[in-house]
């Protein structure tokens, strides 16, 4: 079953941060990972091989203002229908042409929702850091191969490449 | 650049300076050197700031600046921050370390250290210190992403191994290997193995 990625803060998700919160509970702030608008969430679908994985994080990447890592969860897009989420193909709008027909978005999101994603995700999804260096690497290899218009690259991200 | 040396600058009156807008006195104490606690130009040193207690003009600058700071953190509490993305915050930040340099630093540290900001904008903030490019201020926010690796917070922490990824520095090599050791969460230790094995590449 294919994977559905969302990109996120990693340290908002670390319980250690809150040592009044209870057991089973989830910390407020880190809903702010799931800020709507329209009432939807970006997210990117993931083969289960993960063989796009890669095309994915460039996808967000290369689209940032500066290079930088990239934290993400990742998780089984059958979750969606335990909580009664629907799923709509939009195709993404970011500089590497070829991902972004991965690009999803959760739509028609209520607070009970995201609330049950939430500690769904906090309890089951793997919570994963791409590194700055491997990003820069990753954009530095698309640059290379023609995947990705330099031009179009923010000032900050060109620096940082050969 | 100036090569600092580590010396320690003391805050005594730190207790009676926690409420914000108040700047925190800075004496030093020479029985203490010993303990490295901020980095001291040769230029600070010229300047003569390492004497018992600093001028009332060098305070009132200093509480200028610190108020300046505390600005921008307080108001950076209303921001979503995003990995990789600009925020007011962080361009407020990069002018003002541009423009005071070490003093910026000096501010920051005491905002940081002693813990008188929200969490979160504070790891935001050494995200951004390890990023960007200010020669005169590089050894200055080496040393604060150095320090604050082992600060009580892991927002904090976790914002201190980024900005030591961003910088790629080994000088961090050892404060990284001693943040791995004292480490309690697990995440955070994976992924500071993950950053020193990048360094040590």
């Amino acid at each position: 079953m294919p994977l559905l990625l969302r990109a996120i803060r990693k340290s908002r998700w670390n319980k250690t941060n809150c040592p009044w919160l209870a057991k089973d509970d989830i910390q407020a702030d880190l809903l702010r990972d799931f800020e709507t608008k329209d009432n939807t969430l970006s997210v990117w679908l993931v083969q289960d091989d993960r063989s796009n994985l890669n095309d994915v994080l460039l996808a967000l990447g290369a689209s940032r203002d500066t290079a930088s890592n990239l934290d993400y969860t990742i998780f089984d897009v059958g979750l969606l229908a335990n909580i009664n989420i629907k799923l709509e193909i939009n195709a993404g709008n970011t500089l590497y042409a070829k991902a972004n027909c991965w690009h999803r978005d959760l739509v028609e999101l209520t607070t009970n929702k995201i609330v049950k994603l939430a500690e769904y995700l906090l309890k089951n999804a793997e919570i994963e850091r791409f590194s700055e260096k491997g990003m820069i690497k990753l954009i530095q290899d698309a640059v290379n191969k023609n995947q990705i218009d330099r031009a179009k690259l923010k000032p900050s991200i060109d620096k940082r490449l050969v | 650049m100036n090569n600092p040396t580590y010396e320690r600058k003391v805050d005594t009156t730190l207790s009676d300076s926690r409420e914000r807008g108040t700047y925190p006195r800075v004496i030093s104490t020479a029985s203490n050197q010993s303990t490295p606690l901020y980095p001291i130009s040769s230029s600070t040193k010229s300047r003569g700031t390492e004497r018992s207690i600093i001028s009332t003009e060098d305070h009132k600058h200093k509480e200028y600046i610190y108020s300046q700071i505390e600005s921008i953190f307080w108001e950076a509490k209303r921001e979503n921050f995003e990995d990789g993305m600009e925020s007011k915050f962080s361009q407020n930040l990069i002018s003002f370390i541009r423009k005071y340099n070490q003093d910026a630093i000096e501010s920051i540290t005491f905002l940081i250290v002693y813990e008188n900001v929200n969490p979160e904008v504070a790891g935001e903030a050494l995200r951004w210190i390890g990023r960007i490019e200010h020669q005169d201020s590089y050894a200055f926010r080496r040393w604060l992403l150095e320090i604050s690796i082992i600060l009580p917070s892991a927002h904090v922490r976790d914002g201190a191994l980024l900005g030591i990824a961003s910088m790629d520095d080994k000088h961090a090599i050892k404060y990284l290997k001693d943040a791995i050791n004292k480490e309690k969460c697990n995440d955070l230790k994976e992924d500071m193995i993950q950053v020193l094995e990048q360094l040590e590449s």
